[in-house]
C-alpha cells in the first residue's frame, strides 16, 4: 500500500533572483519501506525532504505538483493543519539536529515537550515514555537526566531519533542522519534505525549523499541532479542495471572496501545555476556523452517496470555503462 | 657562542619522519582549588606510546574512530602540538634538540591539509594572498613564480584565473585545492592530511585523492593520511596504522589489512564501512558504545572492555610484537589473532 506519493513537485525559493530548487520530481513510497534520495549538495534533496515535511524555509514555496500522504493531499495545508501531522504522523531527523537540542534543558524535558505538544499525557507518563524511548535507541535510560553537552555527538543524534519516534509516526524523514559521525557510530545508528523500522513498521525517506548507505538501508531510490529526478527504481535494479550517466558517475566515484581495488572516477564541473535553469537535461554540461539533443526537455523512459530514467540516450546505454567506469571518459569532458 | 648547525641532514637515507614511544598527555582537573587541596592531576592520554616511521614517497594511513587520538598524533608530528614524551626525528635529527635554524627549516618542510576547506581559508584573503602568506613568514624569494607553480601543481589552471578569487567564489573542491597549493608552496617533505575529502562532494573526492597521491609520488614527500573510513584509506595509502585510545593496535600494507584485518578493532572498523552493494544489508555492529575517555585506561589491552574475544591473557598489555606476519610487514597488538582466526 502506498503511504506517500509525490507528483511532479516544484519548489521555488523567492529571492533575487528566484531559485527553483525542485523541478518536477515524482515518486511513491510503500508502507514499511525505505526510499533513498541521493545526489550531491545543491541537487535539491534536502528541499524535497523539507517540502514533504512542511518545513520549508519562509521563502520556499511549493509552486506546483502535489504531495499525497496516507490518502490525503497535504500539499497546501495551513501551518496549523501541518502541525497536527508533524511529529504525530511524520517526523524528521535532520543533519544538524544533534546541535539543535536546547543546551539549557535536560534531555527528559525536551522529549516531554515534544510529546505534550501533541498528546494529553501526564508528566509521569512522559517520563516513563522518555526512558522507554532512550532504551529503544540504545541509550542508558538514566541519561535523560543529562544536559545535551554531557552527551557525545552520537548520543545526541540518538536522542533526536528517540524524539522523532516519540509519537510513533508512520513516516520518518532522515536527512543525512549520520553524516557528521564516524563509521562505527554511523553503523550503530543506521542499524538501530533499521531494527526499529522492522519492529514498528514505519516507512522512511533517507536523504544522503552516500550511495553505500542507500545500498545497505533502502528498498528503492531516487537519484537527483539539478533539482530533477535523473533515475529511480528498486535499489537492486539501480545498482545492477543503472542507465543514467550521472548514476553511473556516482557509483564509479565511490570507494569500497569490498572486492578488488579499482581507480575511482570523478565528475568534473559544477551543478547548474538553478536561478537560470537549463531547458534540457541539467546534467548535460558535465556529461561526457552529451549531444545536441540533450538541450531538449527530458522525457522518462522505463527500461524495466518501475525503473525510470530521464536521459536522451545520446549513445546506447550499454556503451554509456561500459565507458563510464574509466576516468579518461570523465576527464575528456573537462577539455571542451 | 657555539656554532649551531644551520641545516638538516638532507643526505639522510632513513625515514623522513620517525617517532618512538611518542606521548601526548593533556592534564585534567588542574584547576587552582584542585591543586591547593593537593589533588592528583589526571591525564588524558591522547597519544600513548606510538612508534611509526614514514619514508619519502610513502603515504601512511591512520584510521580510528572519533577520539582515538589520530588528529592529535598528526598535529604532534608536524610540531603544531608539543609531545609530552618520546622522540620525533625528522631526517634523523631529534626535534627537541634542533637549533633555532633547524627548527625553522623543519617547520618549512612539514605542512598540514585540514578537513574543512570552508573554515580553513581566510575569507578576506584572495587566493594569491593566502598562498603568499607562508612565503612571507619564511622570507622566501621568487614568490610570484612559486605561487603560480603551486596553483598549477594543485591543478588550478590557468593560475591567473584563480589568483584574485576569494574563498566564497570557489567551489568546495577548488577550496581544498587552494589549501593544497598553500601547503605545497613551501615544497615540504612531509604532509599530514586530516580527513581532506570528508566535507567534499562525492564527485570531486576522487580527483582530490588522485591529486594528493600524484603529488606524494612526484615530489617524493612522505604523507600521513588521517581518516575514520577505510574505503578512503584504501584508495590513498601504501601502509596503514590502526589507532585505538592513543595506541597503534595494527599496522600493515593497506591492501593486506583491508583483505585480512588481524586486530578485533580493525575488523570492527572495516565491518562498519558501508559498501555500495545492495546484496549486503546493514548487519549487527561488532562494537557497542563508544570508546571510554582515555583517562582511566583499563589494565592490559585497552580494547579489552569492548572486545568480544577478550580472555584472561588480555590482562597483560600486548605490543605490536604480539602478532607478526612471517615477513614482518603486518603486525597487531593482540594476543588472540590466531585463536580468533580459527573461530
Amino acid at each position: 500500500m502506498t503511504l506517500l506519493e509525490v507528483n511532479d513537485l516544484h519548489v521555488t525559493y523567492s529571492g533575487d533572483p528566484d531559485v527553483e530548487a525542485v523541478r518536477g520530481v515524482s515518486f511513491t513510497l510503500e508502507k514499511g519501506e525505505t526510499l533513498g534520495i541521493v545526489g550531491e549538495s545543491g541537487c535539491g534533496k534536502t528541499t524535497l525532504a523539507q517540502a514533504i515535511m512542511g518545513a520549508l524555509p519562509d521563502n520556499g514555496e511549493i509552486t506546483s505538483g502535489e504531495i499525497i500522504f496516507d490518502g490525503q493531499d497535504i500539499t497546501h495545508l495551513s501551518n496549523r493543519e501541518r502541525r497536527k501531522i508533524r511529529w504525530e504522523k511524520m517526523s524528521m531527523i535532520s543533519q544538524s539536529a544533534m546541535n539543535s537540542l536546547d543546551p539549557v534543558y535536560r534531555v527528559k524535558d525536551q522529549i516531554k515537550e515534544a510529546i505534550q505538544e501533541h498528546r494529553d499525557m501526564s508528566d509521569k507518563e512522559c517520563y516513563e515514555r522518555s526512558r522507554e524511548l532512550m532504551e529503544l535507541v540504545g541509550l542508558d535510560p538514566d541519561r535523560i537526566e543529562d544536559y545535551p553537552h554531557q552527551l557525545s555527538g552520537g548520543m545526541r543524534q540518538r536522542v533526536i531519533i528517540a524524539m522523532s519516534l516519540a509519537l510513533d509516526p508512520d513516516l520518518i524523514i532522515a536527512d543525512e542522519p549520520t553524516t557528521a559521525l564516524d563509521v562505527i557510530i554511523q553503523e550503530q545508528i543506521l542499524y538501530r534505525i533499521k531494527e526499529l523500522q522492522r519492529e514498528l513498521g514505519n516507512s522512511m525517506v533517507m536523504v544522503t549523499h552516500d550511495i553505500s548507505v542507500v545500498a545497505e538501508t533502502c528498498d528503492s531510490m531516487v537519484v537527483m541532479y539539478g533539482g530533477e529526478l535523473m533515475e529511480s527504481g528498486n535499489v537492486d535494479e539501480i545498482f545492477n542495471n543503472a542507465h543514467h550517466p550521472y548514476t553511473l558517475g556516482l557509483q564509479n566515484a565511490f570507494p569500497s572496501v569490498e572486492g578488488e581495488k579499482r581507480d575511482l572516477t570523478s565528475i568534473p564541473g559544477s551543478p547548474p545555476d538553478l536561478s537560470n535553469p537549463p531547458s534540457g537535461c541539467p546534467f548535460a554540461t558535465r556529461c561526457p556523452f552529451s549531444a545536441p539533443e540533450c538541450e531538449e526537455p527530458l522525457s522518462t523512459v522505463e527500461p524495466v517496470e518501475g525503473h525510470q530514467v530521464r536521459c536522451h540516450e545520446p549513445i546506447p546505454f550499454e556503451q554509456i555503462r561500459n565507458r563510464s567506469g574509466k576516468d579518461e571518459t570523465w576527464l575528456s569532458q573537462n577539455q571542451h | 657562542m657555539a656554532i649551531t648547525e644551520s641545516t638538516l641532514n638532507w643526505d639522510y637515507d632513513g625515514p623522513i619522519i620517525e617517532v618512538a614511544g611518542l606521548q601526548k598527555h593533556f592534564p585534567q582537573n588542574s584547576g587552582l582549588i584542585h591543586q591547593l587541596i593537593g589533588g592528583e592531576t589526571d591525564h588524558v592520554k591522547a597519544v600513548d606510546g606510538v612508534d611509526m616511521a614514514i619514508e619519502s614517497g610513502e603515504t601512511m594511513g591512520l584510521v580510528g574512530e572519533s577520539g582515538c587520538g589520530k588528529s592529535t598524533l598528526g598535529e604532534v608530528l608536524i610540531g603544531l602540538q608539543e609531545a609530552t614524551g618520546g622522540s620525533i626525528k625528522f631526517l634523523g635529527t631529534e626535534l627537541s634538540s634542533m637549533s633555532d635554524a633547524q627548527q625553522k627549516e623543519f617547520r618549512r618542510n612539514v605542512q598540514m591539509i585540514f578537513q574543512d576547506p570552508y573554515e580553513s581559508l581566510n575569507p578576506r584573503f584572495s587566493v594569491e594572498q593566502w598562498i603568499r602568506e607562508p612565503l612571507e613568514v619564511h622570507d622566501i624569494d621568487n614568490q610570484d613564480q612559486r605561487i603560480y607553480q603551486a596553483l598549477e601543481r594543485a591543478e588550478l589552471t590557468p593560475p591567473e584565473n584563480y589568483v584574485n578569487e576569494h574563498p566564497h567564489e570557489l567551489s568546495g573542491g577548488e577550496r581544498q585545492r587552494v589549501s593544497i597549493a598553500r601547503a605545497l608552496v613551501l615544497e615540504p617533505k612531509f604532509i599530514v592530511a586530516d580527513e581532506p575529502v570528508s566535507m567534499l562532494d562525492v564527485s570531486v573526492r576522487a580527483s582530490i585523492l588522485n591529486l594528493l597521491r600524484g603529488l606524494v609520488d612526484d615530489l617524493d614527500m612522505g604523507a600521513l593520511y588521517i581518516s575514520h573510513d577505510l574505503s578512503l584509506i584504501r584508495q590513498m595509502c601504501d601502509r596503514t596504522s590502526v589507532m585505538y585510545l592513543g595506541k597503534v593496535v595494527e599496522r600493515g600494507p593497506t591492501e593486506r589489512l583491508v583483505k585480512g584485518p588481524k586486530h578485533p578493532y580493525a575488523r570492527a572498523l572495516l565491518d562498519a564501512v558501508p559498501v555500495p552493494n545492495p546484496e549486503r544489508t546493514i548487519s549487527k555492529p561488532q562494537l557497542e558504545g563508544e570508546p571510554p575517555d582515555p583517562v582511566d585506561l583499563p589494565e592490559g589491552c585497552n580494547f579489552r572492555p569492548r572486545c568480544p574475544f577478550a580472555e584472561e591473557e588480555c590482562l597483560e598489555e600486548p605490543s605490536l610484537a604480539a602478532f607478526e606476519s612471517p615477513d614482518g610487514e603486518h603486525a597487531a597488538a593482540c594476543w588472540r589473532v590466531e585463536a580468533i582466526h580459527e573461530m
